[in-house]
């Protein structure tokens, strides 16, 4: 804020709040960081110590063996598909509803704003009986093909964004003769890049964390997901060490910071270009 | 003549529709998954809330008796209570905390991106690994809070078990989950007020109170509702995840909200058509929640986030 300017007491007061709510803010982090190093002996004592004695790295070993290495390939297949084949299926849809002219593009468009507003679990029944009656349980299809059928808020995100791009540069293309499939990939995907970013950064989140339809669509142990092995760990303390189940929330949780800290400027954008016109 | 009009006629039609060809390619994949996924499921589970199915036998018409029967189920009525409960605990402070911390950290500094990040950082961990940490901290012997409070000669209680706090315990989790994506929106709005503004409202002797509360808040009013709904929606979607892995309802039904309750009828109780009853009032509940936060207004769909 511009008063700050000018009073340098003011000033230093206020970065110090803005320091002392984000450390705040990340403390939850730091107890998990800490905890994760602890021996087994010095996570459970009392008082609890705020800097481990010892640093132990074989926690990491340990709680890998809690996680499954299945469970963490099979997050990374299912984020994969759901990612690309939802983003490929969202660009060409709101591509399609915001600049070619169809029969039906209107009433297409009112449908996928409308189900934005249903929420998941009127659909979560059915969805579940038509996954079984498919055949589906403990398959990747079932596991995947709902999830991306979710495509309402993709649509309505990159038509928002197509509708803004000018005609006139597809125009010039078709007057070379070029075909909607030529135009889309020569000229309107390469000028896409900042919305796919965007859109990319927040599914791949979303399908990393993704926690009651993996839940529901499979039974089989080597058909779970990284957030279904975590959710074992966390009902009781007895039967894992809490050391190595901080652990193995940090090393789920790795990955995406990373990703995070990297990507942080398209979430931002993306998520806060959703309100700017 | 006639042939030549014919022609001008059609060549009219195609200037205005696209070739089918390409319209069927690009919507057409995900317009048959969409309507098999999602638009089928919807409709189905309305009709499935009128019947009686347990998944393996007939399902049997019972016309509106489910929906009869939730008024007589207490555990239902609870479920919609805390449910709304949860709604309010995280809704409030979520909004007006990343409010404020967005004006806080509307700032620069050296240094700065790094205590940015900071305040975005919880948007990146799970439900489930955040429920995990969560009752590690909430940990009445080891956990940091216990120990903060026994600082102050405070000895709090055993947040997860106790019927009382139970819930402001869960839903503490929700709003640290919450905050960063309000704090990215507030923000974004922020950096959209004229800065003029301001200024006048400086010259005028507006104090940083008076400003804050006159000039900014006012502004970012639309974010706001923006928020509100995002964050209610955010909540009834999300709550599942946390109340199933912190608590799975207790202590004493004090968290059995009506997500985890459905869960339990749907696929532990395989009462299929009384839970789809049930998400029909969870969805009636967000829509009218959705509607008194936000009622529908006149404004240009443009720049319509939602």
């Amino acid at each position: 804020m511009s008063t700050s300017v000018g009073h340098p007491w003011r000033r230093r007061l206020h970065v110090s709040a803005v320091i002392f709510f984000g450390l705040l803010m990340a403390a939850p982090f730091y107890w998990m960081i800490i905890n994760s190093f602890k021996s087994s002996r010095e996570v459970v004592a009392y008082p609890p110590t705020w800097w481990p004695k010892e640093w132990h790295f074989e926690n990491i070993e340990a709680a890998l063996g809690f996680l499954d290495p299945s469970a963490i390939v099979n997050s990374v297949i299912f984020t994969a598909i759901i990612t690309i084949v939802q983003l490929t299926l969202v660009v060409m849809t709101g591509f399609a509803l915001a600049k070619m002219r169809f029969v039906g593009r209107g009433p297409l468009l009112t449908l996928f704003i409308l189900t934005m507003f249903v929420p998941g679990q009127v659909a979560l029944i059915p969805t579940f009986i038509l996954v079984r009656n498919l055949n589906w349980i403990d398959t990747f299809m079932g596991l995947c093909v709902p999830i991306i059928a979710q495509t309402s808020f993709g649509v309505f995100i990159f038509r928002q964004f197509y509708i803004s791009m000018p005609n006139e540069i597809l125009d010039a293309a078709k007057i070379d003769g070029a075909n909607w499939g030529q135009i889309f990939l020569n000229i309107v995907l390469p000028l896409s890049g900042p919305p796919i970013a965007a859109y990319t950064a927040v599914t791949v989140l979303t399908a990393w964390n993704m926690y009651a339809w993996p839940l529901i669509s499979t039974t089989e142990k080597d058909m779970r997901t990284l957030p279904l092995a975590l959710a074992g760990l966390g009902q009781s303390f007895s039967q894992t060490p809490p050391n190595v189940a901080m652990m193995a929330v940090l090393l789920s949780t790795l990955p995406i910071i990373i990703f995070f800290i990297f990507c942080q400027r398209y979430f931002i954008n993306g998520l806060g270009g959703a309100i700017k016109e | 003549m006639a042939p030549i009009s014919r022609t001008a006629s059609r060549r009219k039609t195609n200037s205005r529709t696209d070739s089918p060809f390409w319209a069927a390619l690009f919507v057409g994949p995900n317009l048959v998954l969409f309507t098999t996924f999602m638009i089928i499921p919807i409709i189905w589970g309305l009709g499935l809330s009128l019947f009686d199915w347990n998944l393996i036998g007939e399902p049997r018409f019972v016309g509106l008796a489910n929906y009869l029967d939730i008024l007589k189920d207490a555990r239902a009525v609870n479920s919609v209570w805390k449910t709304v409960y949860l709604v309010f605990l995280g809704v409030v402070p979520t909004v007006l905390l990343s409010f404020l911390l967005a004006v806080l950290i509307n700032t620069n500094f050296p240094g700065y991106t790094v205590f940015r990040t900071m305040y975005l950082l919880p948007i990146v961990i799970s439900l489930v690994a955040s429920a995990v940490l969560w009752r590690f901290i909430y940990d009445p012997r080891v956990g940091p809070i216990a120990q903060l409070l026994g600082v102050f000669g405070i000895s709090g209680p055993n947040w997860l078990q106790d019927t009382t706090w139970a819930m402001p315990a869960l839903s503490l989790v929700i709003v640290w989950l919450r905050l960063p994506l309000g704090v990215i929106l507030y923000l974004a709005a922020l950096q959209q007020i004229n800065p003029q503004l301001l200024e006048a409202a400086e010259i005028d002797g507006a104090g940083p109170w008076a400003k804050l509360r006159h000039v900014i808040w006012p502004n970012v009013m639309p974010v706001t509702l923006l928020i509100l709904v995002l964050t209610l929606r955010g909540i009834i979607f999300d709550s599942f995840d946390i109340a199933f892995v912190m608590t799975k309802g207790g202590p004493l039904n004090s968290t059995d909200i009506l997500a985890v309750y459905i869960y339990d009828l749907a696929f532990a109780q395989l009462r299929l058509g009384y839970a789809s009853a049930l998400s029909t009032v969870l969805f009636v509940i967000v829509t009218i929640l959705a509607l008194v936060f936000n009622p529908p207004r006149r404004r240009s769909t443009n720049g319509d986030p939602v």
